[in-house]
């Protein structure tokens, strides 16, 4: 068997736990609980897994610049790591068709097993579950005549890892040279990487772009490389005609500016990083289940859109709360627009901006924004002093009339009534009662950016007014891929976040609601996102890199 | 008895043995989802998951002991206490829906009588108040533990205005947050039903009038409809605010009907006696009921059709709340007799016109007679 020179690999602190650097399979050696690994290319398999895992760190989440493999693995790549990287090796990786139909991937595999994947006690298994000589069953099912060099049945497993199908014919010279020359090449893109980040620091943007240009040569399928390349190509000409950059604050991941206003229109944009959100709870039968799903970065105004914005698009003013009874309308939210009144608002603002942009955040992407980073989505502990709710949104006047509070003292009076029979006493309670409180008119939503904001400086969030998002309501999990986006479908589209007549005790920001496109309520508002330029792709120097070696 | 009138009868009774049972037996044949648990039979409430009795307590209160100085629902001493008595015993006899629409004074009795219960127990509420309607849950949340399981609002218009629709965005929110477990409409009248079906989403249960007499809901596209959506429907006025009551000569005119002017045999002095000859035919054809009462026909009218999954029956008095669970455990499909005697009901009814019922009641008269 052949040993390979894994010396590059000498820092024991950069293995993982359970693997002592022996040339065995790491990804199985990392597993304890699973039999040591026998299959015959173990000490390959270290090898490439090795270099691939240091090409691209794992803790870049897959959207945003991880590999290719953990990319196409799609949701099963968030637990099943080792594995998707195993199945990156293997030339199944790069198919996109297979003689029986099916593709080679983990859904071609093991079935859609739906059930498993939004299983977050991971008690559902997956649909499919190949053991023994299962295995080699599921491999006939496209590799009819059995293996190419063996022509056996049965025995796919003992030569071919049950992942990474690398080819066991390669004499030990060859692979030896191999990794030799992959190693040397992957010092080199550390190297350039190194250097890139480095110049970036210093605000060397030309420098810097070349850098990570001979990174991405040395490594064509870097989306390290290819974001820091996106990143700087945004530095240096972040192309947002239309718009007035604010302050000097760039996003060091995507090179965006954290703030930025609308030429004319006072239209106060926010970044929201890229991340990713622990989408629901489980507190909630509409909400679950908790599942993660990744954002790309955005931009989200850091008020509601105010009736005085909405006016001077639309020409209208379709608020319930304006007249002299609201001397401060005009920084209140618009309210009583339904889904389709935002797509026309959309529409007239898009046409100011070069190359439009305006939308409605997606419900994935408001939650993320209005959480700010907190895992925890009850936010009832400080709610008051950052969301406009019913216990503070009573309308002046009618907050005159009432001094007490109401529910003790109608519950007292309606005791002592029943007790004492102080009939005239409740029935004078009861006419203060419902002069305080004539329903929904005793709230109003207030002036947008009074209270606090959150973490990421976005004001009222959570209460005021709720805000239409894109998407239709359908159930969890989310996924903007499913139809859900679709902006011609019908359906009930999603509102987010409490308004100023729900109480302060149910408030939580994963709940979510829902109504009819066209129905405007005084209490539904909207809130406007917009989606960055896109810059130009980078260039992908063609050579022979490690990407090249994988499906070896 | 001779030894061969012996074996006629010995010969007739095994081969009655050996049939099938009828669907006329003791024992009714209950519908799909429908179940019975000691005497009473529970039909699931539409798409909500939920079991409700067959019959449900109302929450009208007994005017007679109610507070003088015009509070709609604040009882004397006595008479909260036999408010309590009957509410205990319509649980003991398994019904496990409890009205509490008329709050004011009732909804802290009721708290406390049924939260050592509240597992086994539904409370509903409505919305009939100028307080905003979040407020008016969140109380009657806080008082039965944290949540209401069914909560509805009312429409007497076909077409539904904004702020029909804000409550009912309100009522969203709060099963949405878990303040409410089942949502519904009350409609008083028939415009506004299928307005309710093609209007408000997320509906769980709507409740209409519904009784032998004021049966308009069997007709029309309504019921298909509702079945399609898988909405539960809840039957009320099933007595017709008790004026069902006063139709039949043997109840006793201590019933409390709200209406005892038309009681037709009542003897108290105002009442009077209408359409002798009616009242002689409704009165020979129950005699073909001797173990029943007019009520009791009544209330099995509305148990046996299968599209009700509760029946919601304001009830003043212990001996009502037996009659109405008694009817429950006789056999499901009403008998010729019953047939008859409540024909004979109806068209005296119909004779009488619609001063047979309250003035506040009216309106069923002319919106629901079938």
């Amino acid at each position: 068997m052949a040993r390979l020179n894994v010396s590059f690999l000498s820092s024991p602190a950069s293995l993982p736990d359970g693997w002592d650097g022996s040339p065995g399979h790491p990804l199985c050696a990392a597993r304890p609980a699973v039999a040591p690994c026998q299959c015959r290319q173990a000490p390959l398999l270290a090898w490439f897994a090795w270099v691939f895992v240091f090409l691209t760190p794992l803790s870049l989440p897959a959207q945003q610049g991880g590999r290719q493999e953990l990319v196409s693995a799609g949701k099963c790549a968030r637990c099943h790591v080792s594995s998707a990287l195993e199945w990156g090796l293997s030339k199944h990786s790069t198919l996109t068709r297979s003689k029986s139909g099916r593709l080679p991937n983990c859904t071609g595999c093991h079935g859609e097993s739906r059930d498993h994947v939004i299983d977050e006690q991971n008690t559902a298994k997956p649909d499919r579950m190949a053991h023994g000589e299962a295995i080699a069953a599921l491999c006939v099912e496209c590799h009819r005549s059995g293996c190419p060099h063996t022509s056996d049945l049965k025995n796919c497993q003992s030569c071919h890892h049950i992942h990474a199908l690398v080819n066991p014919t390669l004499d030990a010279a060859t692979i030896e040279k191999r990794a030799s020359d992959l190693a040397a090449l992957m010092k080199a893109y550390q190297g350039h990487l190194a250097e890139g980040e480095r110049l970036v620091q210093q605000a060397q943007w030309e420098p810097a772009r070349i850098a990570f240009g001979a990174a991405l040569k040395d490594y064509p399928a870097s989306d390290r490389a290819r974001a820091a390349l996106a990143m700087i190509a945004r530095r240096v000409k972040p192309g947002f005609g239309g718009f007035k950059i604010v302050g000097d604050k760039f996003d060091s991941q995507s090179g965006l500016p954290e703030e930025i206003v609308m030429d004319g229109s006072g239209i106060d944009l926010v970044l929201v990083p890229a991340g990713s959100v622990d989408l629901g709870s489980e507190q909630h039968a509409g909400s679950k289940p908790v599942h993660t799903v990744n954002i790309a970065p955005f931009y989200l105004a850091r008020f509601e859109m105010t009736q005085a914005q909405w006016k001077a698009l639309m020409s209208a003013n379709p608020s319930f709360h304006q007249g002299a009874k609201f001397p401060q309308a005009d920084a209140m939210p618009v309210e009583q627009v339904s889904w389709e009144d935002c797509q026309k608002m959309l529409a007239a603002i898009n046409r100011k901006v070069p190359g439009g942009g305006f939308r409605l955040p997606n419900e994935a992407e408001w939650e993320y924004a209005a959480r700010a980073g907190s895992a925890d989505s009850n936010v009832s502990a400080k709610i008051l002093s950052v969301a406009w709710l019913r216990e503070n949104s009573r309308i002046a006047e009618v907050a005159s009339v009432a001094k007490s509070e109401p529910d003790a003292g109608a519950a007292r009076v309606s005791r002592e009534a029943a007790n004492a029979g102080m009939a005239q006493a409740f029935k004078e309670m009861q006419r203060v009662e419902a002069a305080k409180l004539t329903a929904p008119d005793s709230y109003a939503p207030h002036p947008v950016g009074a209270l606090q904001p959150n973490a990421w400086g976005l004001y009222d969030m959570f209460g005021n007014v709720a805000e239409w998002c894109s998407s239709l309501y359908q159930p969890y999990p989310f996924d903007a891929a499913d139809g859900r986006e679709s902006a011609v479908a019908q359906g009930a589209r999603v509102l987010r976040g409490d308004t100023y007549v729900d109480s302060a005790e149910s408030a939580d920001l994963a709940l979510r609601h829902s109504d009819r496109p066209t129905r405007k309520l005084r209490w539904n508002g909207v809130r406007l996102a917009f989606s960055p330029p896109a810059v130009e792709p980078p260039a992908v120097p063609a050579s022979d890199s490690p990407a090249a070696a994988k499906s070896q | 008895m001779t030894r061969r009138r012996f074996m006629q009868c010995a010969g007739v009774g095994l081969a009655a043995a050996m049939l099938p049972r009828s669907r006329s037996s003791a024992s009714p044949a209950l519908t799909s989802g429908e179940f019975r648990r000691g005497g009473m039979v529970y039909r699931p409430l539409g798409k909500t998951g939920m079991n409700v009795s067959l019959l449900a307590f109302g929450s009208h209160t007994d005017r007679a002991y109610k507070e003088r100085g015009g509070i709609r629902n604040v009882l004397n001493a006595e008479g909260q206490a036999r408010r309590d008595r009957q509410v205990s015993l319509a649980m003991d006899l398994g019904v496990n829906l409890i009205d509490v629409y008329e709050h004011e004074g009732q909804w802290e009795p009721l708290a406390r009588l049924l939260k050592p219960r509240r597992d086994k127990v539904m409370v509903a509420g409505a919305y009939d108040n100028p307080e905003f309607i979040g407020q008016n849950i969140d109380r009657l949340a806080k008082l039965y533990g944290g949540y209401i399981d069914l909560y509805r609002i009312r429409s007497e218009t076909v077409t539904f205005d904004y702020k029909l629709l804000e409550q009912w965005d309100v009522l969203r929110r709060a099963k949405e947050a878990g303040k409410i477990r089942a949502i519904g409409i009350a409609c008083h009248l028939e415009g506004p039903m299928m307005t309710a079906l093609q209007e408000l989403e997320g509906l769980d249960y709507l409740m209409l009038p519904y009784n032998f007499i004021h049966a308009k809901a069997d007709y029309g596209q309504f019921l298909p409809a509702a079945a399609e959506r898988n909405i539960g429907l809840i039957g009320m006025k099933a007595l017709a605010a008790g004026s069902i009551v006063g139709l039949d000569p043997r109840v006793k005119s201590d019933t409390n009907p709200e209406n005892t002017n038309f009681m037709l045999f009542n003897s108290a002095p105002g009442s009077r006696a209408i359409l002798p000859a009616a009242v002689a035919e409704l009165a020979r054809n129950l005699k073909q009921l001797p173990d029943e009462s007019l009520p009791q026909a009544a209330m099995r009218y509305v148990y046996s059709k299968q599209f009700l999954c509760a029946n919601m029956v304001g009830m003043t008095d212990e001996r009502f709340v037996q009659d109405n669970c008694a009817a429950l455990t006789r056999y499901d499909q009403l008998t010729r007799d019953e047939h008859v005697a409540l024909e004979s009901a109806r068209k005296l009814t119909r004779l009488a016109g619609a001063g047979w019922l309250p003035e506040n009641y009216q309106w069923l008269e002319e919106q629901w007679r079938a």
